[in-house]
């Protein structure tokens, strides 16, 4: 309600009297040069009347008898020259320059945040954020005043002033003075209406230039100047004060307002400078008291009676012509046009003024139309119309709001009928006034506003030269959003000011436009977007109007609504006007930031990606002028990731390259379980102690990175370019700081020292410098195409122990533009207390921080390379490689031991071995003697190294005994562990042979893990382990299938036949070297292995061969050397596996390929519990089955050489082998299970049969197939052992409904104790068939019919096979066919 | 006809703008669709109701705001995630306005299922894209 009272207030303020001010020159003349004051301007303080006749009021009557009091009061005094209305340009420049000043006044200050704009409109208090528009608007309604189409503005009164010692008759003077004075400009032209203004006649005494005769004389002339003029002669004195502190300047300072050029506005043109004491200086507290008095009486003793008298005088008048049914109907149909009624006489006292009969614009809507009509400008004094709006305007000075609503709506319709639209518009204002003024509901109030709104505007429509329809349009419009601001309607006052800019000018709708955006925040629910769309459209129109303050003010104000919204298309807008204001106004590093921020602009096309890199590489270079040196921004390009940052640093764990980063965490962890002792594998204590994952208690902070000094910390930083055009990113570097480590002596220095990008300092030298700070940055560089997205490597080396902080990256763009960006990496959240959830990552909003590393003092370090492993392999390829392992720290190492992986396809490491790898070569370098499991040699070059080793040298340590490197399997990998002697002092090397071998085609991936300690040992660091990965291609090579026969003919008593299918998948030529079958329950018999001649076997590409190489039990067989035709043949032919043919380093391999076979796949892990349970079971089920007899064939072989030397050896094996039992020919019956036939119509039925064989050897077969005898019928051939089983046997003959003719016990019950059984079945064409070859693996379909003589259960199993293998191996045999069973019945007849 | 198309997500950040006029509107679009967003805010703040007592949620806001010539309607999903189009013609129905809406629920409903699509980014999925032109010159050609 404040803001209503407040609105009410300007309003009653706007609707006082205006009094004219005729002072003589003279009077002028005193007033300004003792108080800097015109005399007009002396009394406007005094016009504002708190009380009138003190508490006790001013008694009006108004025309309709209706008492009222006035208690306060108000006069407004102009000078009768300066009572027009500005021309509009001075209007408007006089208002330009009004915004100028006020924005300038807060033009530095900072904009409020949006919280605080909502707030203050919550408040409803707008001008805190907006002073400049309350200005504006004042002197905007200022200048607006003295329209000739309302007398709200004329005068009603005249003050007349004489000095005191004018001579001569003073009512002649008086009079001479009324009528040679400048009257305003619409007096002159007859608008203003003269008669009836108020003459009041005043003397004034100037003290300080008159004696007190004067006064005397004054008062003398002033008697009898009353007896002439009346009571309204009055003796006014002044400047009686002494100069001194003037009484109340602010009186003058509020009261007074801005000049234009020309005057206007109740303003003169100029004002004199004020005077040294101020404005008011000569005045004394009588002076002021007696200007007070003055007003005072005028006011109440002459105005007011006069007004009183003149409305109820205008309201006769307007009752006699305009009110009653008969001016209604006369008005209503014989209203003429309003071509006539600019041109009616005055004197025709209250004759209306004709107007064209025609349809008046009845809705807003229609004021095109209506526009094009001829419009009234205005009603000439005298006229009724004239008479009507001086008495609603009276009214509305005296406070009788419904006479004025009264008279102001007859009025209304009489202007409407007249087209007379500014003047209707002007009556609808005042409407609106008196709706506001009364209390009347908001909605009339708004009604007629938005009328006069409306009206205004159609003038401008219908003629848009003139465009003081839009101005008057804008003033009501102003009128009706303060109203409706004050009603709390503040979406009605959004439109009113959104309605009023379309039309306006630039700055005008600029000030609309903002103050539309302030009415969005004061909603119930703010509308923060609309109010920055708004805001930005304001903007645009003071960008215009050339307000760039106020432009910049409105776009800094919005930024923070879309900034970091992610609209990139306004921000780009926002930050283009904000950067080019910024560059214009001379602001090159504000312009630097606007433009920078428009760089990341991937939707835009490249010719705008490139004005927008040009424009900020321009604006930069004009700021590097301006500030002397090169600002370092936050720059967009490139696009860094700064929340996901590769780490690598050699703390506890160092990779020794790229490949060994690339295999997963948990594979590594597992082998380094298994090269830490074992009680840091298994740490004593029980479940109790902890779960059996690993959890982060709460806020506890996760394990601080640790480096070495010396070693470099490596950050794999993401950088991408978002832009179509090309980056060149130099001086790429890490942000360091470094710090001591707590408890050391700080540096020399003071304080921590830190990397700061882009500058020097100092004339130490770098590498000092380097030294001050604790660490050294490597500089790169890169330039990114379009679009594209790398990885860059940055590292720094920490140079003294203590905490080194990697802030983050700095660049140089494109040679000009210094750029850094601060890492935010997601940080644990800690978990809250009792949750069972995860970790959480705090990844929404990751704070600021940097990456920290412990720096260690210099440690050692232990490189690992392998060489001369080759790019491909064969499968089952043995490779020998070379492993140089070199310490590169500063400190001695020892206690080295290796893990290799066992899986990842079977690839396999093998350490130690002596080179050659052929058992011969071994037992040469064993002394001949056998090789007992896995024994190395490991052959130790000392290289020439930096200092002296602490110990014995490696060399000395291995050459007293050729160490023995026995290997240990332990959590899925192989364990070898170096003597404990064996030390590596720093800068020195040590070379092992190392064995490669990929059993499978594809890629291979070899990792292993070393693990050494120094040889002093810190708490921090007691050990370190080194992580080496390599890979190699595996081609295919020699395929090996197994198979173990048992009770083949020429096997010894309990021997078997083993039979190695042998597939050559390699693109060359392999040479078969051996065939080995290390088992504890078998071993190979004399003889050899068949097929391999003289101890080799080419098989060429994509050729097949067999093999084929009796068994005998462990404990029957005669030596196999001494049945040996060849040294291979011989060892390969060997009983065990230690003279089998494989060296150290393959039976090594053979022992891991075995064991990579032997573990079960990896299910989810079940409880501990049930875990061990499982695992002692697989132990006893894997230790029953060895002991049942599985057994691994191995297979040697030989290719050619890559180079010329050696040939290339490998083997392929098969484990765990297993007897077979099955027939070498496998045999099957099938046909219809049952069917039925007539056997009236046909005696016999012939059913259709098929005899599947297949051959399940290697080897081809020649197969004989007999009908119609019974398996035990035939003699067996002699030596050749039936296949027969008994199973098969008792089928045979244990089939009851089989009337076979050697089954004597069965029969079908009706023929039991009978005759022979007739056959039920007899075999169809031949009885004897032979197929002169099966192929290995294939399978042949023979036809067969058998006829049925009668029906029943049919049991065929009459059928022989026998078997002829050429060989190698020759094998003869036979078996009975599976019975087929087939039940035949008899057709049922079909029904007649 | 419809002249933009709009997905906003659930912290109202912009997911997809697509425009059928020229490039040189796509800011003001952009300005007119994110000032609708305080009428969606609006109306979700007052809850979503049927068009009868007793049924669900409508999600079809509306009118949202009129921007000059546009006219901007929503719809709300959800997931929080909003649908608006900007049409510049002043007759369109409300059902008709309800079936394009369901069609671009579906078409970025298909959109985010995509399990290679990170939520909260914006959706450069080029079949959703070619769903959305698709509905958008429907309405045009009918």
């Amino acid at each position: 309600m404040e803001r209503l009272q407040s609105v009410k207030a300007q309003l009653q303020r706007a609707h006082c009297p205006c009094v004219m001010v005729l002072a003589a020159p003279e009077v002028e003349a005193a007033c300004l040069q003792r108080n800097g004051l015109s005399f007009a301007e002396l009394l406007r303080p005094f016009g504002v009347i708190r009380q009138l006749n003190g508490s006790v009021g001013v008694p009006v009557r108004t025309p309709a008898e209706h008492p009222l009091r006035l208690h306060s009061w108000r006069l407004r005094f102009y000078a009768a020259q300066t009572m027009f209305q500005p021309s509009p340009e001075a209007a408007d420049a006089h208002l330009r320059g009004v915004v100028s000043s006020a924005a300038a006044d807060c033009g530095s200050s900072e904009v409020l945040e949006l919280d605080e704009l909502v707030a203050a409109a919550g408040r409803r208090d707008t001008a805190g954020a907006t002073p400049w528009f309350p200005a504006w608007r004042r002197e905007y309604l200022r200048l607006m005043q003295f329209g000739e189409h309302e007398t709200l503005d004329h005068p009603v009164a005249c003050v007349l002033a004489l000095p005191a010692d004018a001579a001569g008759d003073l009512a002649a003077v008086f009079g001479t003075l009324w009528h040679q004075a400048p009257l305003p400009p619409l007096m002159q032209a007859g608008v203003m209406e003269a008669a009836g203004v108020l003459r009041h006649y005043v003397l004034v005494h100037d003290a300080a230039s008159m004696g007190p005769e004067v006064l005397a004389a004054a008062q003398e002339k002033l008697r009898v100047l009353a007896a002439t003029l009346g009571s309204s002669c009055q003796l006014l004195s002044i400047n009686s004060g002494g100069g001194g502190a003037p009484v109340g300047p602010r009186l003058w300072a509020d009261a007074l307002h801005g000049c234009l050029p020309g005057g206007g506005g109740g303003e003169p043109a100029e004002r004199p400078p004020a005077p040294p004491g101020g404005l008011g200086a000569a005045l004394s507290e009588a002076d002021m008291s007696a200007l007070a008095t003055f007003v005072h009486e005028l006011a109440a003793r002459h105005v007011i009676p006069h007004l009183e008298g003149r409305v109820r005088a205008l309201n006769v008048q307007v009752t006699a012509n305009r009110k009653g049914l008969k001016n209604q109907l006369k008005s209503l149909l014989w209203r003429k046009g309003s071509s006539s009624s600019s041109s009616g006489t005055a004197g025709a006292g209250g004759t209306p003024h004709e107007s064209p009969r025609g349809s008046a614009p009845g809705t807003p809507s229609a004021g095109a139309a209506a526009g094009a009509a001829p419009a009234v400008a205005s009603y000439v004094s005298g006229s009724v119309e004239s008479h009507m709006r001086q008495l609603s305007d009276l009214a509305l000075m005296l406070g009788d709001y419904e006479t004025a609503s009264a008279t102001l709506r007859l009025l209304a319709s009489d202007t409407k009928a007249d087209r007379a639209y500014k003047a209707y518009a002007g009556v609808q204002e005042a409407l609106g006034a008196a709706a506001v003024l009364a209390g009347a509901p908001p909605a009339e109030a708004a009604a007629s506003y938005k009328e006069a709104f409306y009206r205004y505007s159609q003038l401008t429509q219908a003629n848009p030269v003139n465009r003081q329809g839009v101005r008057y349009a804008t003033r009501a419009a102003l009128l009706l959003a303060e109203f409706l601001r004050g009603q709390g309607m503040h979406g009605d006052a959004n439109w009113a000011y959104m309605k009023a800019h379309f039309q306006e000018d630039a700055l005008r709708a600029g000030l609309l436009l903002e103050q539309a955006a302030h009415c969005l925040l004061a909603l119930a629910q703010a509308h923060t977007r609309k109010f920055a769309f708004h805001l930005v459209l304001a903007g645009l129109r003071y960008d215009m109007a050339e307000q760039k303050g106020l432009a910049q003010r409105a776009y800094r104000q919005v930024m923070g609504i879309y900034s970091g919204k992610r609209w990139a298309l306004i921000e780009e807008h926002l930050h283009d006007m904000l950067g080019r204001q910024a560059r214009d106004a001379g602001d090159a590093p504000a312009a630097a930031r606007h433009f920078m921020a428009m760089l990341a602009c991937p939707q835009a096309s490249p010719f705008c990606q490139r004005l927008y890199l040009t424009q900020f590489m321009e604006a930069l270079q004009a700021a590097q002028q301006q500030l002397g040196f090169p600002p370092v921004l936050d720059l967009p390009l490139p696009a860094v990731n700064c929340e996901r940052v590769g780490v690598q640093h050699d703390g506890q764990t160092c990779y020794s390259g790229v490949e060994a980063r690339q295999v997963t965490g948990e594979q590594w962890k597992a082998l380094e379980g298994a090269l830490a002792p074992s009680l840091e594998t298994h740490p004593s204590g029980s479940w109790l102690d902890g779960g059996s994952r690993p959890r982060l208690s709460d806020g506890e902070e996760p394990a601080a990175r640790t480096c070495c000094v010396g070693e470099p910390v490596g950050l794999d930083v993401e950088l991408a370019n978002p832009l179509q055009l090309d980056l060149s990113v130099s001086h790429l570097r890490l942000v360091c700081s470094w710090e001591p480590a707590p408890g050391s002596a700080r540096s020399p220095d003071g304080p921590p020292a830190a990397a700061v990008p882009g500058g020097g300092s100092g004339s130490s030298t770098p590498r000092q410098q380097q030294a001050q700070q604790g660490f050294q940055v490597h500089e790169e560089g890169v330039t990114l195409q379009g679009g594209e997205r790398v990885v860059v490597h940055l590292r720094v080396v920490p140079l003294r122990p203590g905490t080194l902080q990697v802030a983050g990256v700095a660049w140089l763009l494109n040679g000009t533009a210094h750029g850094q960006a601060a890492f935010r990496i997601p940080r644990p959240r800690p978990r809250k207390p009792g949750s069972s959830s995860k970790v959480l990552i705090d990844a929404a909003a990751p704070a600021p921080g940097g990456i920290a590393f412990k720096v260690l003092p210099p440690m050692p370090r232990l490189e690992v390379s392998v060489s001369g492993l080759p790019p491909t392999l064969l499968a089952g390829e043995v490779a020998q490689c070379t492993m140089r392992l070199r310490n590169s720290g500063a400190m001695t190492l020892q206690h080295l031991s290796m893990a290799a992986a066992l899986g990842g396809g079977g690839a396999a490491v093998f350490l130690g071995g002596p080179p050659g790898g052929t058992a011969a070569a071994a037992a040469a370098a064993a002394g001949g003697a056998a090789v007992d499991g896995v024994a190395a040699a490991a052959a130790a070059q000392p290289a020439g190294g930096r200092g002296t080793p602490p110990s014995r040298s490696p060399r000395a340590s291995l050459d007293g005994a050729l160490l023995q490197l026995t290997a240990s399997f332990r959590q899925g990998a192989a364990v070898f562990a170096l003597p404990p002697a064996v030390r590596l002092g720093v800068g020195q090397e040590l070379t092992l042979p190392v064995w490669c071998r990929a059993p499978q085609a594809g890629t291979a991936h070899f990792a292993l893990a070393w693990r050494y300690e120094p040889l002093v040992k810190l708490d921090a660091l007691a050990y370190r382990t080194v992580r080496c990965a390599q890979s190699v291609e595996s081609q295919p090579s020699l395929q090996l299938g197994a198979r173990l026969t048992a009770g083949v003919p020429g096997c010894a008593p309990g021997g078997c036949l083993l039979q190695a299918q042998l597939r050559n998948a390699a693109a060359e030529a392999l040479a078969v070297v051996g065939l080995a079958c290390p088992s504890a329950a078998w071993r190979l018999a004399a003889g050899g292995a068949a097929g391999l001649g003289d101890g080799s076997m080419q098989v060429g590409s994509d050729a097949s061969a067999a093999l084929h190489c009796q068994l005998v039990p462990a404990g029957d067989a005669a030596p196999a050397a001494a049945a040996a035709a060849h040294d291979l043949a011989a060892a390969a032919v060997a009983a065990d596996s230690s003279s089998s043919g494989l060296s150290e380093a393959e039976a090594g391999l053979l022992e891991m390929s075995r064991r990579v076979a032997a573990a079960l796949p990896k299910h989810l892990q079940p409880p501990a519990e049930q875990q061990q349970q499982r695992q002692k079971e697989r132990q006893r089920r894997r230790q029953q089955r060895e002991h049942e007899g599985g057994t691994d064939v191995v297979v040697l072989w030989q290719a050619r050489s890559r180079d010329g030397g050696m040939p290339r050896r490998g083997f392929c094996c098969v484990h765990n082998q297993r007897l077979h039992a099955a027939p070498p020919i496998d045999a099957q019956l099938r046909g219809p299970a049952s069917l039925e036939h007539d056997f009236g119509a046909a005696p016999l039925c012939v059913v259709p049969l098929t005899l599947q064989l297949r051959n399940t050897m290697a080897a081809p077969a020649a197969v004989c197939i007999e009908l119609g005898k019974a398996a035990d019928g035939q003699p067996s051939p002699v030596g050749v052992p039936t296949w027969a089983p008994a199973a098969a046997a008792a089928a045979a003959g244990g089939a009851a409904v089989q009337p076979a003719p050697s089954s004597s016990a069965s029969g079908t019950p009706a023929v039991q104790g009978a005759l022979p059984a007739v056959r039920q079945h007899a075999w169809c064409g031949r009885t004897r068939l032979t197929l002169p070859t099966v192929a290995p693996g294939e399978v042949a379909e023979v036809a067969l019919r058998v006829a049925v003589t009668r029906p029943g259960k049919l049991s065929l199993a009459d059928c022989l096979v026998f078997w002829h293998y050429a060989g190698p191996p020759h094998i003869t045999g036979s078996r009975a066919v599976p019975p087929h069973y087939c039940s035949v019945a008899p057709a049922q007849p079909p029904l007649l | 006809m419809i002249v933009a198309a709009a997905v906003i997500g659930p912290q109202n950040q912009p997911l997809y703008l697509a425009t059928f006029v020229g490039e040189d509107d796509a800011a003001r679009l952009s300005t007119a669709v994110h000032c609708s967003l305080d009428a969606v805010e609006e109306r979700v703040g007052a809850g979503l109701r049927g068009t009868a007592p007793g049924d669900a949620p409508d999600a079809y806001m509306g009118l949202l705001a009129t921007e000059g010539e546009l006219r901007l309607y929503g719809y709300a999903t959800n997931t929080r995630s909003k649908l608006v189009l900007a049409v510049d013609d002043p007759v369109i129905k409300d059902d008709e306005l309800r079936a394009i809406f369901r069609r671009m629920h579906a078409a970025l409903v298909d959109a985010l299922s995509n399990p290679f699509y990170q939520q909260g980014t914006p959706l450069t999925s080029p079949r959703f894209d070619a769903s959305v032109r698709t509905i958008a010159t429907a309405l045009g050609a009918s």
